[in-house]
């Protein structure tokens, strides 16, 4: 490994010398440091009791700095609805430590059983609130009793409108401002 | 100047015992899509208004755009809300002095849990280039309002927490 301390390059653009500043040069690089993306795609039957992991998104998630990079965390949630008035649900995210984000930016709607609804999220974590470790499971999770709709991911049982498989979307955006 | 300069078009460095070669004309100017992401909490239950033209909330009074000539901007947000069957709802975002209503609007007409949010995008040149503005989630027609944004466990126990909203905003511009 040879390195070499320089302030500025020069190179040569059609005979003429050009000077590449190395303090300022890579100001404006990106924010984003990575976008780490999950899909459920089976329809999912559920339960009725609190605390339970309706289903697992990853076992492979592995922030490239959680100590010092901030996330986006949004998702999309297809379901077949249970009359449930309100819900408490959320992700778990689960590695060196465990993180539960309940009832953080969600968007759900009552709908009958039957009925299509969506159990969806977005929202926003700083530095330092997830686990570091790497290969973390991230659950979605029912923290409160009657939470859970008839169905994840629903598909053409449910009805035949759905003509394809229902799936749904985790995106996590890493990024450092 | 403390280490001095070099004259040189080309780098070569190692990539797992590979000499892989970059042009230092390819470094000048390089600049990401995404300048800065923004990004607003509210986690307070709130009693709605029914009155049009009523500034429910204020997510921020200080959103300030890197470059709002020459970025654009995705705006995304989650509100919880405690619905008061409302059929229709128009709401929006207020940002600066600058109207959005109706842009990107996701509401289900519910008295129970549902949410009232937003997902749009903004060019550059739109919105104000001036530092702290307030951005405020907005009615702007009578009975468009839930009984309550952000609802917590004094609407239904199985919220389980208070809820939280969030407002994203992703400043960036293509290449």
């Amino acid at each position: 490994m040879a390195k070499i301390k320089v302030d500025d390059l020069i190179y040569d653009n059609s005979g003429t010398d050009v000077t590449l500043d190395l303090t300022t040069a890579f100001d404006n690089l990106g924010k984003a440091i990575k976008i780490h993306h999950f899909e459920y795609n089976t329809r999912t039957g559920t339960a009725a009791s609190a605390d339970v992991n309706h289903f697992t998104w990853t076992t492979e998630f592995s922030p490239v700095d959680a100590a010092n990079n901030s996330f986006v965390i949004t998702a999309s949630v297809p379901a077949n609805g249970k009359s449930q008035d309100w819900t408490g649900y959320g992700l778990r995210f689960y590695g060196n430590t465990t993180k539960d984000f309940v009832s953080y930016g969600n968007f759900y709607a009552d709908q009958y059983s039957g009925y299509m609804t969506t159990y969806g999220m977005h929202y926003h974590l700083g530095a330092g609130a997830l686990p570091t470790s790497s290969n973390q499971t991230i659950y979605f999770r029912q923290y409160t009793a009657n939470s859970e709709p008839d169905w994840f991911c629903p598909n053409s049982s449910d009805n035949s409108r759905l003509s394809a498989q229902t799936r749904a979307f985790l995106t996590i955006t890493e990024y450092k401002n | 100047m403390a280490y001095g300069k070099l004259k040189v078009d080309t780098l070569v460095y190692d990539k797992s015992g590979v000499d892989t070669e970059i042009a230092v004309s390819s470094l000048d100017g390089i600049a990401g899509t995404v300048k800065k992401i923004h990004t607003f909490e509210y986690s307070s239950r709130v009693t709605a208004s029914s009155t049009g033209g009523t500034n429910q909330f204020t997510w921020t009074s200080s959103f300030t755009p890197l470059d709002a000539t020459n970025n654009s901007f995705i705006f995304t947000a989650s509100v919880p809300c405690n619905g008061a069957d409302n059929d229709y709802c128009g709401f929006g975002l207020r940002i600066g002095n600058q109207d959005y209503q109706g842009y990107g609007v996701r509401y289900v007409d519910e008295a129970n849990l549902t949410h009232q949010d937003y997902h749009f995008v903004i060019g550059p040149g739109v919105l104000s280039t001036s530092a702290n503005q307030s951005i405020y989630h907005r009615i702007y027609t009578n009975n468009s309002n839930p009984d309550f944004y952000f609802p917590n466990t004094s609407d239904d126990s199985r919220l389980g927490a208070q809820t939280r909203g969030f407002l994203t905003v992703i400043e960036f511009k293509n290449s």
